[in-house]
């Protein structure tokens, strides 16, 4: 059974989360959607549920009653950068913030993409950069997770800067994982992409939004405070959520189709749904393109 | 106005609910931190103004239904002059009677409001019982009403004294009265059996108890018995003169005297002639003075002593403590007092068989006796005097709220639910502005 949000939100280890995501997803997966390019064989390994059933060795499982899955070279190829907004929009809202619910789906993928055995490194920006450069290996899996763990979101981002950086940082060609709710620089946020996915890499866009800012289910006269910039505006959110949900579609199916026309996967992200479902649709939209 | 269970008010502390639920949950809008504003843009806050002043009404609403509602509680009875001739207008009426449930009893129910029948066969507490009735009974004229054949004795003026003043008392003869009846005819002085001290005279007291027989108008008394108790006066008389004494005491005790009143004591040495052997002191006690004072007002005694040729010749005797009662034809005492501890030290010159000591004796027995005659006729209390204790009851003023059989809550208790449908409709008229959007309210929020 898949946990819900609640246990999500109430584990402290994200490598334990991390875990469970990967397990909800690669149950239904079957086959692993970043196994690596190469036919060259490296290595024997344990079979694992959800390896690709073409890479099991037959005649060793006939000689030894054991199951082992080839492993190839080209998998240790694939290098993926997950970049994470960290700004203060993010620690919206306060159950289960978007910054939690993208660091618990980039730390999932961060764990799928580390157990193939290819490099993934992590780069949040908010006030300060963090920068965890690609490598493969557990260990260092491990050290990306407590990184992602220690990350608080606040102030604001550079949305084009920190994808331009993060893309240069690849020494070749990767892919690219952007977790945002894209409220910033929409403008120099799609410039950056589109010259990241020149530059070759694969890039995914997650547009992370919680259902409070789809819906705006509050009562009457209410005070907002931007928490970001600080700005108060006083409402009467009856009166208002109409038209502001129909202007939240609207930005939300432009953001669709600009990333779509410049080759850029956009996978929206409601945070009361199970991370592992979110992901899941991504994955198998992936595999199908790979 | 009256509050029957002023208590009740504390729960107007439940004021405080609502005046801080609505400082807590006020008007002004709740602050709310949210991610991006890009996709709205601020209203106008009349609207939200709009509702500080409805809740205002709100509050004022509920804080009067609360206020109302301990009102209720705290039982209100509006004194009004309407209110008060109401009550004036109704009487409450205690019987009180010695005959039984007499038709004459049952009679002076008359038309009271209220009324109840208290067979006393002893007057006095069914007075007391009619009065303490009368304290807690509902708000009217209040009315003690004594149905008897009034013995005399049965009612004294102490009793009618003890009736509040607001309550009327009335008397209705009826009945009639006993044909025997048994009174305390109060003590007297008698002679002892002979002591074996020849030097005092022991006295005894014997109590009397009349027996009264109506037979037509007369009355026949006789003593039914004789009880015997010893008294606390000491005569000492030298040993040859006792038979002298005891001859002037019989003379004395033959015409009637009572005995000392209670806590009264004496000592009387007849035939003295020196103060050692005597232990005087000063008067301490109010009753020996007064009793010095009558002592030394009988002009018998005092023509008497004079008559003796010289007095107490101790020179002790004309001084204090000692007072004189009477002097001597020689102008020295021949009678003083002073104290004994608790008892009247009395010394006389006289030798007993002189006529100044049976005066003496007499003065002496008179002053130490209870003030007053003890006994009663068998009568019954005479109509003038029941005409003169009779009074009209007051009007009523201020009741007792713990008296009060009726008050006004039930019109609280409407004025509360009035004010919970006011309170409902400006809570619904408040929702009808809430629900309000569109087109008709200009001041609607404009979205980007």
């Amino acid at each position: 059974m898949t946990p819900d949000l609640d246990t999500y939100a109430g584990i402290a280890d994200l490598e334990l989360v991390a875990r469970l995501v990967v397990d909800g997803l690669v149950a239904g997966l079957h086959r692993s959607p970043f196994h690596g390019y190469s036919a060259e064989f490296q290595q024997y390994r344990h079979y694992r549920t959800g390896d690709d059933l073409k890479y099991v060795d037959w005649k060793l499982l006939a000689r030894t009653d054991r199951l082992y899955t080839r492993q190839f070279r080209e998998t240790t190829n694939l290098a993926a950068a997950l970049v994470v907004d960290a700004s203060a929009s993010m620690a919206f809202p306060e159950r289960v913030s978007k910054f939690r619910y993208a660091v618990v789906c980039a730390a999932a993928l961060a764990y799928m993409i580390s157990d193939q055995g290819d490099a993934v490194g992590f780069v949040a920006s908010g006030p300060r950069d963090v920068h965890v450069p690609a490598c493969a290996g557990r260990q260092h899996l491990r050290r990306l997770l407590a990184t992602m763990a220690s990350v608080e979101p606040s102030g604001a981002w550079n949305a084009a800067g920190t994808i331009r950086r993060a893309a240069e940082r690849m020494k070749r060609r990767g892919l690219l994982l952007v977790f945002s709710d894209f409220y910033d620089d929409e403008e120099g946020t799609l410039a950056e992409l589109r010259r990241a996915s020149r530059m070759g890499h694969e890039i995914a866009v997650f547009h992370v939004i919680s259902r409070e800012e789809l819906e705006l289910p509050y009562r009457r006269g209410i005070e907002m405070q931007d928490l970001e910039t600080g700005r108060r505006l006083s409402l009467n959110a009856a009166v208002a959520r109409e038209r502001y949900r129909r202007a939240v579609a609207e930005f939300l199916e432009s953001s669709r189709v600009r990333a779509a026309a410049e080759g850029v996967q956009h996978v929206l992200m409601v945070t009361d749904m199970p991370p592992d479902r979110a992901l899941r649709n991504y994955l198998l939209r992936r595999r199908a393109t790979v | 106005m009256v509050w029957l269970h002023p208590a009740a008010w504390l729960g107007a502390i439940a004021i405080a609910a609502p005046v801080l639920i609505h400082l807590l949950v006020h008007r002004r809008a709740e602050t709310l931190l949210f991610p991006t504003l890009r996709f709205l843009e601020p209203t106008r806050l009349a609207s939200i103004r709009r509702h500080r002043l409805d809740d205002r009404r709100l509050l004022l609403a509920r804080v009067a239904i609360l206020v109302a509602a301990a009102g209720a509680f705290a039982g209100p009875v509006a004194v009004t002059a309407a209110r008060r001739a109401e009550w004036n207008a109704r009487t409450v009426r205690a019987i009180v009677t010695d005959l039984g449930p007499s038709p004459a009893a049952r009679r002076a129910t008359g038309s009271a409001f209220l009324a109840t029948l208290i067979d006393a066969p002893d007057l006095k507490a069914g007075i007391r019982q009619g009065a303490e009735w009368l304290e807690e009974a509902p708000p009217a004229q209040r009315e003690l009403v004594v149905v008897s054949a009034f013995p005399q004795g049965a009612i004294s003026s102490d009793d009618i004294a003890a009736v509040p003043q607001n309550v009327g008392i009335r008397f209705l003869r009826a009945g009639a009265l006993l044909p025997r009846r048994t009174i305390d005819a109060g003590n007297r002085l008698g002679v002892a059996a002979d002591a074996r001290d020849r030097s005092t005279l022991p006295l005894m007291a014997s109590r009397r108890n009349l027996s009264v027989l109506l037979d037509g108008a007369w009355t026949r008394v006789t003593i039914d018995a004789d009880d015997i108790v010893p008294l606390p006066i000491e005569l000492n008389v030298p040993a040859g003169d006792r038979t002298d004494l005891a001859a002037a005491l019989s003379a004395v005790l033959s015409q009637g005297v009572f005995a000392p009143a209670p806590g009264r004591a004496a000592r009387v040495a007849v035939g003295a002639a020196t103060a050692s052997k005597l232990n005087p002191g000063p008067v301490s006690e109010p009753w020996m003075g007064d009793a010095i004072a009558a002592i030394a007002r009988d002009m018998e005694l005092q023509r008497a002593a004079g008559a003796l040729a010289s007095g107490l010749d101790d020179r002790p005797f004309a001084q204090a403590p000692w007072t004189v009662l009477a002097a001597a034809n020689d102008g020295k005492p021949a009678a003083v007092a002073s104290a004994d501890g608790g008892r009247l030290l009395v010394a006389s010159v006289a030798p007993a068989s002189h006529i100044a000591t049976p005066l003496l004796l007499r003065a002496l027995f008179n002053a130490l006796a209870p003030a007053g005659p003890v006994y009663q006729e068998v009568l019954s209390i005479r109509e003038e005097q029941l005409r003169a204790w009779q009074r009209a009851p007051a009007s009523v003023s201020r009741p007792a709220t713990q008296t009060i059989d009726r008050d006004d809550r039930r019109w609280v208790w409407a004025a509360v639910l009035a004010l919970l449908a006011l309170e409902a409709w400006a809570r619904r008229s408040r929702t009808g502005q809430d629900g309000d959007a569109g087109e008709r309210d200009v001041e609607a929020v404009r979205v980007a």
